[in-house]
């Protein structure tokens, strides 16, 4: 755990990044809305009310949906469509803070949404651990105070790798 | 619609196994509902493959349960209906598939029913009181852990949805809260028992989102979090000065002499029960005040005849009060038995659906992300 820990420390590409409003979290999701392909799995780890959901609505936007996002909680799973310069294709929004062990996993349908005819986004991706493609973003969303969230983009793999350039590049620069 | 026709209807969309028969859309002859809350609590939410499973084990027993009171029994039934979302895939695949293969083979019509639909014609059920139908236009105020929605009925299956929460349902903030309070799960009733004969003197923010009909309770739900961190830290900085052996302790924390309430890492946290009163109470009028001032609007604005209340929430003691004392025409609220999820509810929209010449297919596949209208 801590060597993988210090190795996220240490790799070039992870982007870590301070939101002083709710507002700004969506636009940083928005961004990176844009640069997702067909395929792509971000998962997100944070407490209650570090800006996961605000975050995913920023990513629905930037993938052009006009659908209403909130919290999936109850049906564990919301399905939005993005716009149609991304060929309206499906995007997943996955809520796993109900469940609480991995064997709870089964019967959700998750692995359907894994074969990649859309964007995937997992929040309480932390109880899926080990269930997950090795490959997908990780973002880690914390509070620094009221209204301050510190955002930490993670990526696993080359494709993330460049996502998180691009991203970098889009957003910051 | 004949007001001897016949409806058996199924629900599980979530962690309720439920049958009813109702008649002419508004009679209850049976409503029986095997809740797994029990299943579920020890994992402090609902567990999707424990649901199915409970379901399958549990329709058999409740399904011949509800068919009891009829003389005829399956004989005197003029239809099924079942729920097809949203709620749970497997959960209400379950449900759906039961009532489909009871309809083809007693060859009988076969409706699918909205649960959200279903929670409104809650108000169409006939319980204690006898009071007429419904009027249109009418304003629904719908709050349970899943939904929270203001729709504007115009007739039967005439809806249009005004708003809707854009993060969290208004139940599933009452969770989430009662969690981060160590309460209990479901967090409304638990909310409800800690608030009440709390005092007041916290004021907790309102996402009012003017010009608009949406809800939402994320930020609220963020408030609670930070004045829990703030009275821990609060408290910490007490314990401290105690050990060092300071004497002006202010503040006016629980006189129990018990251990203090000190959060432990990871765990829930130990909150004064004061404290976890005056939040819970802040938190339940901060909902209250918006839901209720939102659909009181809405009343205005569209001439409504009547406002009807439902789903889970519905059974809040102080949103009832409230919605009462400041709307401008009647308010409808059913028994909490109808507020929560019960088949009954969804006899009385598959009957209002039937009347108005829908009826589905075997095709009909579950929907776990239908929305309203």
């Amino acid at each position: 755990m801590s060597d993988r820990r210090a190795r996220i420390v240490h790799s070039p590409h992870v982007l870590d990044f301070v939101s002083h409003s709710a507002a700004q979290t969506i636009r940083v999701g928005q961004r990176l809305g844009e640069l997702l392909q067909r395929g792509d799995l971000v998962a997100l780890q944070g407490d209650l009310g570090a800006g996961k959901t605000h975050l995913i609505k920023g990513i629905a936007l930037g993938l052009g949906s006009a659908d209403m996002v909130n919290s999936p909680s109850f049906v564990l799973i919301n399905q939005y469509r993005a716009g149609v310069q991304r060929d309206g294709m499906p995007i997943y929004h996955v809520d796993l803070y109900r469940i609480e062990r991995m064997a709870e996993l089964a019967g959700i349908g998750l692995e359907e949404l894994l074969d990649g005819d859309g964007v995937c986004l997992i929040e309480w991706a932390e109880r899926a651990e080990g269930w997950l493609p090795a490959e997908r973003l990780d973002v880690y969303l914390g509070h620094l105070s009221e209204t301050k969230r510190v955002v930490r983009f993670v990526p696993r793999g080359r494709r993330y790798e460049e996502l998180v350039d691009a991203l970098k590049k889009a957003a910051f620069s | 619609m004949d007001a001897h026709f016949t409806i058996l209807a199924l629900e599980t969309s979530c962690d309720e196994t439920a049958a009813a028969v109702v008649r002419g859309g508004r009679t209850i002859i049976s409503n029986v509902v095997a809740s797994q809350l029990d299943e579920h609590r020890r994992y402090g939410g609902i567990v999707p493959e424990v649901a199915s499973r409970q379901h399958i084990l549990a329709l058999d027993a409740v399904v011949r349960e509800a068919l009891q009171p009829l003389p005829g029994g399956w004989n005197d039934i003029h239809a099924v209906a079942a729920t097809y979302g949203p709620g749970l895939a497997g959960a209400l695949m379950t449900g759906l598939n039961a009532a489909k293969a009871i309809a083809w083979i007693r060859n009988l019509p076969f409706v699918g029913v909205n649960h959200i639909e279903a929670h409104i014609y809650a108000n169409w059920l006939l319980a204690g009181e006898q009071s007429g139908e419904p009027q249109f236009p009418l304003i629904a105020l719908v709050v349970s852990g899943g939904h929270t929605l203001l729709a504007l009925l115009e007739d039967h299956g005439c809806y249009r949805m005004l708003g809707q929460t854009r993060d969290d349902a208004a139940g599933e903030a009452f969770d989430k809260v009662a969690r981060l309070m160590g309460l209990g799960f479901p967090g409304g009733p638990a909310i409800q028992q800690a608030a009440a004969d709390a005092p007041g003197g916290v004021t907790l923010p309102r996402a009012w989102l003017r010009d608009s009909y949406d809800f939402s309770f994320s930020g609220l739900k963020t408030a609670v979090l930070h004045q829990i961190r703030e009275h821990e830290a609060r408290e910490a900085s007490l314990q401290v000065g105690a050990a060092k052996g300071a004497t002006g302790r202010r503040g006016s924390g629980p006189k129990s002499g018990g251990a203090p309430p000190v959060s432990q890492a990871g765990g829930p946290p130990r909150l004064s029960p004061a404290f976890v009163a005056r939040l819970a109470r802040a938190f339940q009028e901060s909902v209250v005040d918006v839901l209720v001032t939102k659909t009181v609007e809405a009343a205005r604005a569209y001439g409504a005849t009547e406002i009807l209340l439902a789903g889970g929430v519905a059974a809040n003691v102080r949103l009832r009060e409230e919605l009462q004392r400041r709307a401008p025409v009647g308010v409808r609220v059913p028994p909490v038995a109808l507020c929560t999820d019960n088949a009954a509810m969804i006899g009385a929209a598959a009957f209002y659906r039937f009347d108005v010449g829908r009826q589905d297919g075997w095709d009909l596949d579950v929907n776990p992300g239908l929305r309203l209208g």
